[in-house]
């Protein structure tokens, strides 16, 4: 960011929310721009639970998919089968969400690197075995039948049926998680994170648990993409068995990767690039699961700092101080 | 069978800090020279940048002559292959394979001429004491076993350059004596070796030649006997004798 | 409910377990990379096999060559394709790396195969074999004879050749492996390949079993993984015991319990195997044992 004055930069930014919003509308307003708009928002925001656990922690895990389907199973169960409002299931959500990271986190409380993400991965295969055959989650046949979205108080009628309607929605969703990850980064446990991260040792002489950071850490990141599950939910209006696949936690691991770590607007552009893609230029099923992969492995393979290492940018030194390199933590494992 | 060995302009460094800069070294074939200096002084650096290798990821500018071929920059399995050999510091054996296992799959492919080539049994004859423990893992073998099995390792490749990073490190005095004796027995059949080391008193028994290093330069360098009077060296002496 | 038969299904499905896992132990004990590509790479050996009998018309076992051949070439490949990586040392992304190339594998495979369910037709899957109370397919009696065979191979291998001593010691100590001379980047690819045929060996033997679909193989990882860790990593020995006692629990969980769960006992299973050991999941000191 150019060193402009705070309050500036702060109309700046709120001048480009307030843009954004209206980006559908510029794009021509018809019904596939805003289906592929919501579901970029959507899905960025479940990136961004990933993100603030492997760009910062620099932990991958692969359990997200299972906080992004809890989300959208809570909200279908409780609006579907308790006849719930929206809220409610937001808030159910969040919670199931925060329940299902608990039980991994202890799980994995002792794990690192490949560990975790072996665990992560089979616990979300599980997650996955078990919503097909449990009745209750709605089998292999998932749950129909989701009503309209209404988060209406009082007066003030919120609702949504259409893609045009969840616009808001989805928009307000994108950008109040984008705010919490600029927060959670300056906060002292995103602080926390990144020294356990990039430096352990000298986390450690300063008091930090490295496991009970990596803990909190997995705990804030869950009902991120447990709420966007939960306002998938709505915008399917139909929850199922493959809201577990690993198309969507590559689609993720991708975006989170492709623009570089710890780059605030990353995932939502690397979502909106994959997405676009999927929507404007798809080669089918088949073919955008083979683009897909190819674009994660090019990546890595040819820049695996993210493109945003590619550009030489003034910005070099801080993003260098900012984006681990080798990282220190793998060797000492590996070594 | 023994080559002539010259550093020239070699420059180390970890990150943005230099470890070592050293002009000019040379070792005359078929003699010992040893590298001496203070825990720091950047001894095993050096060595490791001589045969570029390392276990972490130094930055290497320089000439390696051997021979007057300059071999910086290649990778270690052609340094092998052109006879330059390093006994690491530390770990130089494999400690999941036997003593028979560690010195069996070792050998260039072709030798060359004008190399001595070592045998498993050769090495057995050198090391009786490795023919005792031939099945035992590396990881059973004493400190001394295991150093005697790192140097067999590296005769097994037929050197006609042998670099030795600190052998003595937590052996007996016995046994380093031993050790050196057994390598200035190598010596004296021809081979060139860069001894570094921290045990001054045991070194100077057998070198030829030494080499002060301190911070990472070159500080002094003589014929033992002229050197054995050298302030510097006695400080090292009792500095070093603590090793 | 007959035990014996539930105890020879236990056996037969083991070996079938172990028999996919050697591969993927092998790569992670010696190259310490766990490739999240295997489940399609198993998928991918079973189309194979299947589509080269359609078009070929040639019969079972050489299709299973043919199978065997791609896995390693696919080995060969990913190998290639991580050399960079292992350069750069960023070994975290070394994973992600295989997890898009299993993305990329089963776009592929759809692509070529098409979405619907297929039967790799192997003659012997239709003659069974029966004594007593108990019986079983020739397919089956295939499957264990060959995965014996693969063991005692690899074993033999490992502790008896030089390209065996090479392995294990690339998987103790890579540096000091260059030290000696030896060509890691050769070994590895040796280990990859390995990796490939395996699991191609191993699907165009159990894969007659069930109809393929390309969306398969997505959930082998978690039984593989089990086993890996069970057995210990990079253990031969340890990967056919775990294999066998994994195969024993899902078919008596399976007949006293519930069929459908068995992915989820074992996953739990695994947990409290790392609850109760969690020095489980570091690198076996009987690598290749």
């Amino acid at each position: 960011m150019s060193p402009l004055r705070p309050m500036s930069r702060l109309a700046g930014v709120i001048a480009l929310a307030v843009a954004g919003f209206f980006l559908p509308r510029i794009l021509g307003g018809s019904t596939s721009v805003y289906d592929t708009l919501v579901v970029i928002a959507i899905f960025s925001a479940m990136s961004y639970g990933l993100d603030i656990l492997l760009s910062d922690l620099g932990e991958i895990s692969l359990a997200h998919t299972a906080f992004f389907a809890t989300g959208a199973y809570a909200a279908a169960i409780l609006t579907v089968r308790y006849g719930q409002n929206a809220w409610v299931a937001m808030v159910g959500a969040v919670l199931s969400s925060l329940a299902l990271a608990l039980v991994l986190g202890a799980i994995t409380l002792r794990t690192r690197e490949f560990a975790f993400s072996l665990v992560t991965y089979a616990a979300a295969i599980v997650c996955m075995n078990v919503a097909s055959n449990w009745d209750f989650l709605g089998g292999s046949d998932g749950i129909v039948g989701v009503p309209p979205l209404d988060l209406s108080i009082g007066p003030l009628t919120l609702t949504a049926g259409q893609s045009a309607e969840f616009w808001p929605f989805a928009y307000v969703l994108l950008l109040l998680t984008l705010y919490f990850v600029h927060r959670f980064r300056r906060s002292s446990l995103g602080q926390a994170a990144l020294m356990v991260h990039m430096n352990p040792r000298l986390a450690a002489m300063c008091g930090l648990d490295a496991n009970r950071v990596r803990l909190q850490v997995f705990l804030v990141s869950a009902p991120i993409s447990a709420l966007a599950g939960w306002l998938y939910a709505f915008q399917r209006s139909y929850v199922g068995t493959d809201l577990f696949e690993a198309y969507f936690l590559v689609l993720m691991l991708t975006a989170v990767i492709i623009a570089g770590r710890r780059v605030l607007l990353g995932p939502l552009l690397g979502t909106a690039l994959l997405m676009s893609q999927k929507s404007f230029a798809s080669l089918g099923a088949y073919g955008d699961k083979l683009v897909l992969g190819a674009i994660l492995v090019a990546v890595l393979c040819y820049s695996p700092q993210g493109l945003a290492a590619l550009w030489p940018r003034r910005r070099a030194g801080a993003a260098d101080a900012e984006t681990p390199s080798s990282n220190p933590s793998v060797r000492s494992q590996h070594g | 069978m023994s080559a002539r060995l010259e550093v020239r302009d070699l420059s180390v460094a970890y990150g943005a800090s230099r470890a070592v800069a050293v002009d000019k070294l040379v070792v005359e074939p078929g003699t010992l020279a040893a590298v001496i200096g203070a825990n720091g002084a950047g001894k095993s650096t050096l060595v490791n940048a001589i045969a570029n290798w390392s276990r972490a990821e130094p930055r290497v500018e320089g000439a390696i002559l051997m021979d007057g071929e300059n071999i910086a920059g290649l990778p270690a399995h052609h340094h092998v292959r052109r006879g330059l050999q390093l006994v690491p510091e530390g770990r130089g054996v494999f400690m999941g394979l036997t003593v028979e296992e560690n010195l069996r799959d070792g050998a260039p492919a072709d030798a060359g001429p004008g190399r001595k080539t070592y045998s498993v049994q050769n090495v057995y004859e050198l090391f009786p004491r490795l023919h005792e423990r031939r099945t035992t893992q590396g990881g059973s073998l004493s400190g001394g076993e295991r150093q005697m099995l790192a140097v067999g390792r590296a005769l097994r490749m037929a050197p006609k350059v042998l670099l030795l990073d600190e052998p003595s490190i937590g052996l007996a005095p016995r046994l380093v004596s031993l050790l050196l004796q057994t390598v200035r027995m190598l010596v004296d059949s021809g081979l060139t070796v860069l001894l570094v080391e921290q045990n001054v008193r045991a070194v100077m028994e057998v070198t030829d030649v030494v080499h002060l290093l301190e911070r990472g330069k070159v500080i002094a360098s003589g014929a033992v006997e002229a050197m054995r009077d050298d302030p510097r060296i006695i400080e090292a002496y009792l500095g070093g004798s603590h090793g | 409910m007959n035990v014996l038969q539930q105890v020879v299904n236990g056996i037969i499905i083991g070996h079938a377990y172990a028999l996919v896992a050697v591969g993927w132990t092998m790569l992670l004990g010696a190259a310490r990379l766990v490739n999240f590509g295997h489940g399609q790479m198993y998928m991918v050996g079973a189309f194979v096999a299947w589509w080269f009998m359609k078009t070929t018309g040639l019969p079972y076992p050489v299709a299973v060559l043919a199978a065997i051949v791609v896995g390693a070439l696919i080995g060969a490949v990913l190998q290639r394709l991580l050399m960079k990586l292992t350069l750069a040392r960023d070994l975290v992304s070394l994973m992600i790396v295989t997890l898009g190339f299993g993305q990329m594998l089963e776009g592929a495979a759809g692509l070529a195969f098409g979405p619907k369910p297929q039967t790799l037709s192997s003659p012997f899957q239709a003659m069974s074999l029966r004594f007593g109370p108990i019986w079983f397919t020739v397919q089956d009696a295939i499957l264990v004879v060959a995965t014996i065979a693969v063991f005692l191979a690899l074993r033999y291998v490992l502790n008896a050749t030089k390209f065996g001593t090479a392995i294990r010691m690339v998987a103790e100590d890579p540096p000091l492996t260059r030290l000696g001379g030896i060509d890691v980047s050769r070994v590895y690819m040796g280990i990859f390949a390995f990796e490939g045929a395996a699991v191609a060996f191993a699907a165009t033997l159990v894969a007659p079993r069930t109809p393929i679909l390309t969306s398969m193989g997505f959930d082998q990882v978690v039984m593989t993984f089990v086993v890996v860790v069970l057995g210990g990593i990079g253990s031969v020995a340890g990967s056919y015991a775990a294999g066998l006692c994994l195969g024993l629990f899902t078919a008596l969980f399976g007949a006293l319990v519930s069929p459908a769960y068995t992915t989820a006992a074992v996953f739990a299973l695994l947990i409290a195997v790392m609850a109760l050991r969690p020095g489980q999941l570091a690198a076996s000191a009987n690598f290749a044992r």
